[in-house]
Formats: C-alpha cells, sequence, structure tokens
C-alpha cells in the first residue's frame, strides 16, 4: 500500500499552482479570503505570490534573479510596484541575491506579472518545493580574480528548470548555486558546484546536501564527480528528477536531499544520478572533490576596480537588506546615471553598481542615496545578515531586521574593531537567517528574565566560510534582548580584538 | 482526506515556554506527529496554561466537539491568548471547510455569551471567518464606535482596541458595508480609526459598488492627512477606469506629495495614430519618427496605421498600457472629412475594439476611444492659418487640397477659407496632367494642404507643373512649427 500523502502532498498533485496564472485577476475580484488553504498558502507560491498570515490581505512576491543581476528598467518596475503600496510596501534583498516584495494586494498580481514579464523578469517557481533562486559569484563578469563567469551557467540552469518537462513537483525546496571565484563559499546548498580543475582543465566538482533547518544542519560533501560549464543544466536536471522520484515526501523535515544521500548512501546516490544524467545523454568524470574555492567571501563593498581596465563597481551597504520605493527608483537612477544601468546583489543583502567610469566615480560617491547606503559601513553592518522577523513572518519570535540593526548601530558607537565581523541574525529556529554560517548567530527565542517570559536570542558561534568550512555552534541558549548588546559587546572584545571607543563609557 | 498518522507516546512530557525543546514539541503537535488528547485534557482541567503558541499549534487539528469542550472550559476564560493565537494562525485557514464546521457555530455561541470585552476580543477571533451572521456582529459594534470615534475628546484609549475591526470587516466583503467603511476614513476622527477603515476598503476593495468608492476615494485624494490621501489615490488607481478617475483630480488642490504621486500613477493610454498611407500600404517615414519621439514623450506606446493597409499588430507591451491605462485612443491625423473619416475611421475603430476583445480577458478590457479628426480642431486650423501667412510674407498664396464631394465637404471647406483668408483649389489628378484652376500671375506661394508627402504634392514640383517662380511648402509635418504643435497636443492627450 502507497503511504499516505501528507497534506501538502495532496494539495500540489491536485493541482500544479501554474495554472492560476491566468485567473490571477478573477482571484483578486472574487477576493483572497475565498481561497481554499492550500490554494492560497502553497500553490500561488509557484508563481512567487507568498500570502502572509502576520499581514492578511497584504502578499509577498519572490521574485527570481540568476546571479543576483539586475538592471535599472526591472529594479523601476519592482520600484513602481512597491510604491503602489504606500506605507504598506517595502523591499528585501534576500540571502539568495533576490528581491522579494511586501504590502502587495492580490488585485497588484496580474499587472505585475505582465509588467515584470515586459522587463524580462519572472517570479515563478520561486517559494515552497521548487528550485530555488540560483545563486552565483556577486562580480561574475567584473572580478580581478574570477576564475569562470558564472552568469551564463545560472541563467541556462535555471532556463533548464523551468522548462515545461523540468520537474513541478519536488519533495522539498531545493537551493543550487555555482562558484566562479576563490571566494565563493556555498556549501549551504542542496547542489553546489564549485570551480575545480580536472587534468588541467577548468570545471566544476560536485557537492551536495548543504541546507540548515530546526532540526538539522549540513554542509554540502563532495559527490565526487567533475562537469564541464556546458554539462551543469542537464546534470541539475538528472539531479533534480531523481530528487522529484525518489526524495522523502512522508516526513517534511526529513526531506532535503541529504536526507536522501543518508538513505541511499552517497555510492548508490552517486549511481543513481549518473544514471539519470545518462538518460538525458550526459556523462560525468570521478572527481576527488578538490576545488579552487579556498576563503571566506569578500563583501565587495565600496569601491573596487573591476577586471575591465577604467571601470570599477561600488559596493554599497543596504543595512540588514531592507528597502523601500523610493530608495529602489533612486539605486536604478543612480545606477543609469553613473554606471551601465546594471546592478548586483550579494548574499550578504548589500547592492552593486556596476561599470563604473573612473571618471564618474566622485558624482557617484556623491549622490545622497550614499548617505543612507554607505560604501563604506562599519565593520558590523557591512556583513550583518538578517531574516525578516515577526513584522512580516509569524514563526520570529523576535523582531529580527530591526533588533539586528539597532544591535549593529549601537554596537558600532560603542566599539572599535579591526576587522569585519560577520553577524547572522535570524527569526526562530527555522534558521533562514544562516546563522550556523555566521562568526556570530543569533536566533530568536524566548527566555525568562525577572520572572517574566521576555524575547532574547541564543547566540552561535564560531561559524567558518574559509578553507576548512565550519558551521557555528552554540554558545549560549538565551540572552534577554534588553541584554544583547553588553553581551555581544563583551564578546567582540573577548574574541574579536574590539576596543572600547574613548568616548563611551 | 486522510489524516496524518499519530505516533502515540505513552507518556508525554509538556513542554513549556522558554523550555528548549518547547519549539520543537509545538512544531511537532502542529504536524500532527504527537497525540492530542493529552494536551486536551491539559488545557480543560487547567493543568495546561492556554499559552497562544500552544493554541495556533492546535488550531487546525480540533473537531467541533473538542473546540466545544475547550471553549466551555477554563481555557476559554480570556480570549487573550486565543486571540494571539487566532491572528496567527486563522487567516490561511478560514476556508478550509474543517476548520469552518469545527469552530464557527460554537464561537459565534460563545461570543455573545461573554462579558463586554471579552466579547470584542472572541469577536475578533471571530471574524476572521466570512459569514453574513459574522459580519453583522461587525457591523453593529463598528457603527457604534464611529459615533464614538466623531465625538471631539472621544478616548482613543477605547477605539485603540477596535481598530483591528475596521479591515476585518472590509474582509467580509458585504457591499451593504461600504457606506459605513468609507464614512469611517471620510469623516473627522482619530487618524488610525480612518487608517483602519481606508485598509478595510482597500482589503475588499472588489466588493465595493463604484458609484460609492469612486468620489468618496477622490474625496479622500484631498484630505490634510497625506497619508490617508496618498493610499487612497493607490486605491482609485487599482480601479478598473481608474485613470479616469485619477484625472479628474489633476485639477485639485493635493498635497505636493500627492500630486507627484498622481503624476506617477497617471497612465497615459497608447495611441493609434490614423494616417492615410501611400500606395501598397506604405507609411512615410515623417509618421514613425512622430510616432517614436511621442511614444518616449507619453511613456505609452503608439502605433501608425495607414488606411491603405491592414492595422498594424499590437505587441504585448502595447496590451499591457492599455489595460493600465484603461483606454486605447485612436487620433485620425486626417485633414479633410471625407470618405476617410466619415466611413474608414468607425470600421477602423470597431477593429480595434474586436481586436481588444480578443486580446484581453473579459473585464480587463480597455475601451477604445477617439477624438475628431486633426484638421477640425480649431487650433490646428488657427495654426495653419500662422504658418501660412508666415511663408507667404505678404505674397498671394493658395492652398491645395484633395477634391472632396457633398454638401458637409463643402460647408467645411469653405470654413476653412473663412479662417485662412483664401478659398481652396482641387487638385483633381496626379503628375502632368495636374491641372491648377489658377491664375498663371496669381500666387507666389502653394500650400498642398497635406502632413506627409504625397504624389499630388509631389507632382507640383515636376518639370513644368508650376511655373518657377512659384514657391511649394513642403509637406506640412516638415515645418518645425505644425511638428511641435503636434507633438505638444499629442503629448497632452490623456
Ligand atoms: C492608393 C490610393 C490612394 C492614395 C495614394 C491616396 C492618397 C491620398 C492622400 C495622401 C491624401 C491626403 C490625406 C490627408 O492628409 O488628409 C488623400 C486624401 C483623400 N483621399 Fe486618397 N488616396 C488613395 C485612394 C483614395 C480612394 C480610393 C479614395 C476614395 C474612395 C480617396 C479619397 C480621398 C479623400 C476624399 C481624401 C480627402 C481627405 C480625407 O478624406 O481625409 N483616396 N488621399
Ligand atoms: S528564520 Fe524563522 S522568523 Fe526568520 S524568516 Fe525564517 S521562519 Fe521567519
Amino acid at each position: 500500500m502507497a503511504p499516505a500523502l501528507s497534506k501538502i502532498e495532496q494539495a500540489k498533485a491536485e493541482r500544479c499552482g501554474l495554472e492560476l496564472e491566468p485567473q490571477l485577476a478573477q482571484l483578486a475580484a472574487q477576493g483572497w479570503d475565498t481561497l481554499d488553504e492550500a490554494t492560497l498558502t502553497i500553490r500561488l507560491k509557484w508563481l512567487g505570490i507568498f500570502f502572509r498570515p502576520v499581514t492578511p490581505g497584504r502578499f509577498m512576491v519572490r521574485l527570481r534573479l540568476p546571479n543576483g543581476v539586475i538592471h535599472a528598467d526591472q529594479l523601476e518596475v519592482l520600484a513602481d510596484a512597491v510604491d503602489r503600496c504606500g506605507e504598506w510596501g517595502s523591499a528585501d534583498i534576500t540571502t539568495r541575491q533576490n528581491i522579494q516584495l511586501r504590502g502587495l494586494l492580490l488585485e497588484d498580481m496580474a499587472p505585475l506579472l505582465s509588467a515584470m514579464q515586459a522587463v524580462g523578469l519572472t517570479s515563478r517557481q520561486s517559494g515552497h518545493d521548487n528550485p530555488r533562486n540560483i545563486t552565483g559569484n556577486p562580480f561574475a563578469g567584473i572580478d580581478p580574480e574570477e576564475l569562470v563567469d558564472t552568469r551564463p551557467l545560472v541563467d541556462a540552469i535555471q532556463a533548464r528548470l523551468l522548462a515545461d518537462d523540468a520537474p513541478r513537483n519536488l519533495p522539498r525546496k531545493f537551493n543550487i548555486a555555482v562558484g566562479g571565484a576563490p571566494d565563493s563559499f556555498l556549501l549551504h546548498n542542496d547542489l553546489a558546484f564549485l570551480p575545480a580543475d580536472r587534468d588541467g582543465e577548468l570545471g566544476f566538482t560536485v557537492m551536495v546536501g548543504g541546507f540548515f533547518s530546526a532540526q538539522r544542519n549540513e554542509l554540502a560533501i563532495p559527490l565526487g564527480l567533475w562537469l564541464r560549464g556546458d554539462q551543469l543544466p542537464g546534470f541539475s536536471l538528472a539531479v533534480l528528477r531523481h530528487f522529484e522520484r525518489c526524495g522523502n515526501r512522508q516526513a517534511r523535515n526529513k526531506s532535503r536531499l541529504m536526507y536522501l544521500v543518508d538513505e541511499l548512501g552517497l555510492e548508490a546516490y552517486r549511481e543513481a544520478v549518473l544514471a539519470e544524467f545518462s538518460g538525458l545523454g550526459g556523462l560525468a568524470d570521478p572527481h576527488d572533490g578538490q576545488h579552487r574555492v579556498t576563503r571566506a567571501p569578500r563583501s565587495g563593498l565600496g569601491v573596487q576596480p573591476q577586471r575591465q581596465a577604467g571601470l570599477h563597481w561600488v559596493g554599497l551597504s543596504v543595512p540588514v537588506g531592507r528597502l523601500d520605493a523610493e530608495a529602489m527608483a533612486e539605486l536604478a537612477a543612480v545606477a543609469r546615471r553613473h554606471g551601465s544601468g546594471e546592478l548586483r546583489l550579494t548574499e550578504a543583502q548589500n547592492v552593486l553598481i556596476v561599470n563604473v567610469p573612473e571618471e564618474g566615480l566622485q558624482a557617484l560617491l556623491a549622490e545622497p542615496l550614499l548617505q543612507r547606503f554607505s560604501p563604506t559601513p562599519g565593520p558590523l553592518m557591512a556583513e550583518a545578515v538578517s531574516c525578516t522577523g515577526n513584522r512580516y513572518c509569524s514563526f520570529a519570535l523576535i523582531p529580527t531586521k530591526t533588533t539586528a540593526q539597532a544591535v549593529v548601530e549601537e554596537l558600532e558607537r560603542r566599539l572599535e574593531l579591526p576587522h569585519a565581523v560577520r553577524t547572522h541574525w535570524t527569526g526562530c529556529p527555522n534558521a533562514c537567517g544562516q546563522p550556523y554560517m555566521g562568526e556570530i548567530g543569533l536566533m530568536g527565542a524566548k527566555a525568562r528574565h525577572d520572572g517574566q517570559m521576555v524575547e532574547a536570542v541564543k547566540i552561535f558561534l564560531g561559524g567558518d566560510m574559509g578553507v576548512d568550512p565550519k558551521l557555528a555552534e552554540l554558545h549560549d541558549k538565551g540572552v534577554p534582548l534588553v541584554q544583547l548588546v553588553p553581551v555581544l559587546e563583551n564578546l567582540l572584545i573577548e574574541r574579536y580584538g574590539a576596543r572600547r571607543r574613548p568616548a563611551a563609557s | 482526506m486522510r489524516l496524518p498518522v499519530r505516533v502515540e507516546t505513552a507518556a508525554t512530557r509538556w513542554t513549556v515556554e522558554g523550555d528548549p525543546e518547547h519549539w520543537a514539541q509545538l512544531q511537532a503537535l502542529r504536524r500532527g506527529r504527537l497525540p492530542l488528547q493529552p494536551w486536551l485534557e491539559g488545557l480543560s482541567s487547567g493543568a495546561l496554561q492556554p499559552e497562544p503558541e500552544l493554541l495556533a499549534a492546535l488550531w487546525a487539528q480540533l473537531k467541533r466537539p473538542e473546540v466545544e469542550r475547550l471553549l466551555a472550559s477554563g481555557a476559554a476564560a480570556d480570549a487573550g491568548p486565543w486571540l494571539v493565537a487566532a491572528r496567527q494562525e486563522l487567516p490561511a485557514l478560514v476556508a478550509t471547510p474543517a476548520v469552518v464546521e469545527a469552530w464557527l457555530e460554537p464561537l459565534l455561541e460563545h461570543q455573545v455569551q461573554c462579558p463586554a470585552r471579552q466579547a470584542r476580543q472572541w469577536l475578533e477571533v471571530l471574524a476572521a471567518f466570512q459569514d453574513p451572521r459574522v459580519a453583522q456582529r461587525l457591523r453593529r459594534v463598528v457603527l457604534e464606535a464611529s459615533r464614538l470615534a466623531i465625538e471631539p475628546g472621544a478616548s482613543d484609549g477605547d477605539l485603540q482596541e477596535l481598530l483591528p475591526l475596521l479591515p476585518l470587516l472590509g474582509r467580509q466583503r458585504q457591499r451593504q458595508d461600504a457606506p459605513l467603511l468609507l464614512g469611517c476614513a471620510l469623516d473627522p476622527g482619530p487618524l488610525a480609526w480612518r487608517r483602519a477603515a481606508l485598509e478595510g476598503v482597500a482589503l475588499g476593495l472588489s466588493t465595493w459598488p463604484l458609484p460609492l468608492l469612486v468620489p468618496a476615494l477622490q474625496r479622500l485624494a484631498e484630505d490634510l492627512s497625506s497619508a490617508l490621501a496618498a493610499e487612497a489615490l493607490d486605491l482609485l488607481a487599482r480601479l478598473p477606469q481608474g485613470q479616469r478617475a485619477l484625472r479628474a483630480l489633476r485639477t485639485r488642490p493635493l498635497d505636493p506629495a500627492v500630486a507627484e504621486r498622481l503624476q506617477r500613477r497617471l497612465q497615459n493610454s497608447p495611441l493609434v495614430l490614423v494616417v492615410h498611407g501611400r500606395q501598397g500600404g506604405v507609411i512615410p517615414a515623417l509618421y514613425c519618427d512622430l510616432a517614436q519621439q511621442l511614444s518616449r514623450r507619453r511613456g505609452a506606446p503608439v502605433l501608425v496605421q495607414a488606411l491603405t493597409a491592414e492595422a498594424p499588430a499590437a505587441d504585448a507591451a502595447f496590451w499591457l498600457a492599455a489595460q493600465r491605462a484603461g483606454s486605447i485612443t485612436v487620433v485620425p491625423l486626417l485633414l479633410l472629412p471625407g470618405e476617410h473619416v466619415r466611413r474608414d475611421l468607425p470600421a477602423l475603430v470597431a477593429g480595434w475594439r474586436a481586436a481588444t476583445a480578443g486580446a484581453l480577458p473579459e473585464g480587463a478590457g480597455p475601451s477604445v476611444g477617439w477624438r475628431p479628426f486633426l484638421g477640425s480642431w480649431p487650433a490646428w486650423q488657427s495654426l495653419l492659418g500662422d504658418v501660412v501667412r508666415e511663408a507667404a510674407a505678404g505674397r498671394p498664396f493658395a492652398w491645395l487640397h484633395h477634391p472632396l464631394q457633398g454638401q458637409l465637404a463643402q460647408r467645411f471647406l469653405h470654413h476653412l477659407a473663412r479662417v485662412w483668408g483664401q478659398e481652396g483649389v482641387p487638385a483633381v489628378e496626379p503628375g502632368p496632367a495636374l491641372r491648377l484652376a489658377l491664375d498663371p500671375e496669381g500666387p507666389a506661394l502653394l500650400v498642398p494642404y497635406g502632413l506627409a508627402p504625397s504624389r499630388t504634392a509631389e507632382s507640383l514640383n515636376m518639370e513644368g507643373v508650376v511655373p518657377p517662380s512659384w514657391e511649394v511648402l513642403p509637406p506640412l509635418l516638415e515645418l518645425p512649427s505644425v511638428r511641435t504643435f503636434l507633438l505638444d497636443r499629442l503629448e497632452a492627450l490623456p
């Protein structure tokens, strides 16, 4: 007897969310309250539309921005969509080099999706059990240290995975990334392709099974295969098809790819994927898993010389990745005025203006927008990453973004730091903010303080994305938010070489 | 629906808030991996606190008898934690039949029996469900509160508690509540109250009758609170025919930030410029240039359609702009009331209406409107008078037009003759055969009355057609003043 399908599996099997697209205008007219739970909370995510229980009726749209590349005219369409939502509107840069828009009414969806299509943007399959936005080297094509330009590879993988014959109903979400530089740390992905040599040829070694969750955290492990760039789309499809067929659909907390690798054993898993790949006409070479990624990611902030002589990119710090309509429109205008109109998003939730000629730098640095998004932020703000938090996420146990920003600003007022320290903030054990990757990871929690239950964080320490990657480990299981600044202050002094500023007492 | 298999564990150790295992345990409970009964027992007997996270985890899993039992027990004495849990959990569940079945009736019953403050909180829990009885209770409370809200010195504290009910009333989507919600948003009262009412309007937007909604939102767009005004404006922009309502606001005294927002929301309709065209449907390049520049200025597509050819293909961008603007405008760049204007134009407009119905889903379809033909615009006629007088510089001149038939056409020609102080001359046959009924001593300047090059006009430049001493004015669209006039006027069209 086939095991009973869970509620979610039933919903996905009954109907694919992509079929809802032509009906969006009609759904808006009839009102979202009439949608059944599965359509509202599951199927719409195939179109990138997210019902938000915290703001019922105000929806989120998550895009797909392969390799984190976006152009001014595209950003303007998104800015306009957010602007139309007035005070409800905002946007986040996500940890997958992506953008999500908030505060939209269901009425906004049909026109937004057409407007996005007209400028070459899509939000398709950006949520739930789908291959999520595919990340790549944020400096691809302009990076003096580049090994491979990841942009065409990422585009090709996306095109293959969104094609009509690709899986539409995975057992769980699936993260893919392509590395292109020595700092492409990507082991938090289910499937990562890291630049690697084989017989003097540069290609990619395949890493599988990385993920974070409330139950388990794993870095990806070498699958022992090597591929040329043009094989990545076909191989990704093979992995997805196998995962679609064989992944665990009974227990959602045991369904990420690593559980399948565990279940089959690495060898058997590799054989199964190779068989699938060869069914698609592909052939992969064995490989020892050695790769060219040797250090933690650069922030890319500030003025940086491009590979192209005379051109620069300017990396701007967007505090905890939060944007509003005005900032988005201004970013687009600035990119157009001083660069080529192209922008890049980083996994640290920051933005780069690229292709700025030497002689345009000064004018760019004088833009008022840079008062808000600094090219030279403090050493904590530069690499502070945060999930959404309780303004928009019902799981959140603390207001993640506002806490992160306030605490980081206060610490920078009090302390001098010799180098950047990466803090990762997440609102609950679901770990969307990747706390295990932070030198300091902070996770929303509740703790008892003066006999009351109060908002608190768990502290994790020691995440390392260098040659010898490590996940951060639990250090303190509940620091009330009211005590957080002094606690972090001491940690930074004891472990990260911070010094109190003379002015602060 | 099959229920998930439950793992019965002999002794479940209850964790409480703050316990490191608590979160994981609630997740397991929520996903149906822990037995429900012990938790229900614990809650009903008072052994377990009705903590919001716990209630939220249970919400979707209870059956009606269990709900009834819980609501009758001490666990429901305080609505507070239930409300917190409901806010988090219910919105996604309210259209799920099993949840409605389990909760709606027991909640309706429980809510009426509670004392005032509790009743208000239970009402908010209840209000997540779309149901006429729920709407009626909400309406009563909001109506009472709205009287309180307009009293000067009304206590903000009381209203604060009631704020969440306004969006919830909107979500009930009962057409009859339009006047109440719009009234709450419009009437003087605490800003927070008015904004909550407007959010109620937003969340039920497609429900409200437009004849009530549009004027109310237009008034709100002029409100002293720019936050209210801005939201009202953005709501207008989302309505079918909203562009018309927005345009009417252009002459109103708006807050400067709101006026800027209005500029951002106004969406020009795509234009179809109808021109005569040359043989074989060729469109003179002058028109294409004009269209391109105009399209940039208007931020909307502009097509040129020749009467001598098939309608041009409209692409996705054209339909999107048409949908956003709510209309397509056909502008006949024709100069005389001939057959084309009288017969071809209505047919052409009908063609666009049919194409619109084919390209866009019903209800989303923009209207197709048309302007009078260019030659009839008084501003055009007086401009041409100036242009010709200036070019003639005191010399005698003549204007040549395509021959026209019918009384209407003759009246029109007489009218032009009066405006310009000179009778027009019909140019019968193009080419060398062109006979100009003109005094050979006559005019020093010939004005072919056409926008773009035509065979007739071109033949004027042929050897021997006109004496070398006569000057022939180029096609009108080549004159900078004419071009500027057209760009400005066409840009200003909605
Ligand atoms: C391929 C053949 C034709 C060519 C190249 C041609 C060319 C033109 C041109 C260039 C104009 C001036 C348009 C303006 O600026 O208003 C014109 C006007 C006119 N044409 Fe034609 N034409 C053609 C066929 C016809 C036919 C078959 C009729 C009659 C049924 C006709 C009736 C007229 C009339 C009455 C006008 C006066 C202006 C108006 O109606 O707006 N034409 N023609
Ligand atoms: S980590 Fe938790 S709080 Fe943050 S976005 Fe994810 S689910 Fe929400």
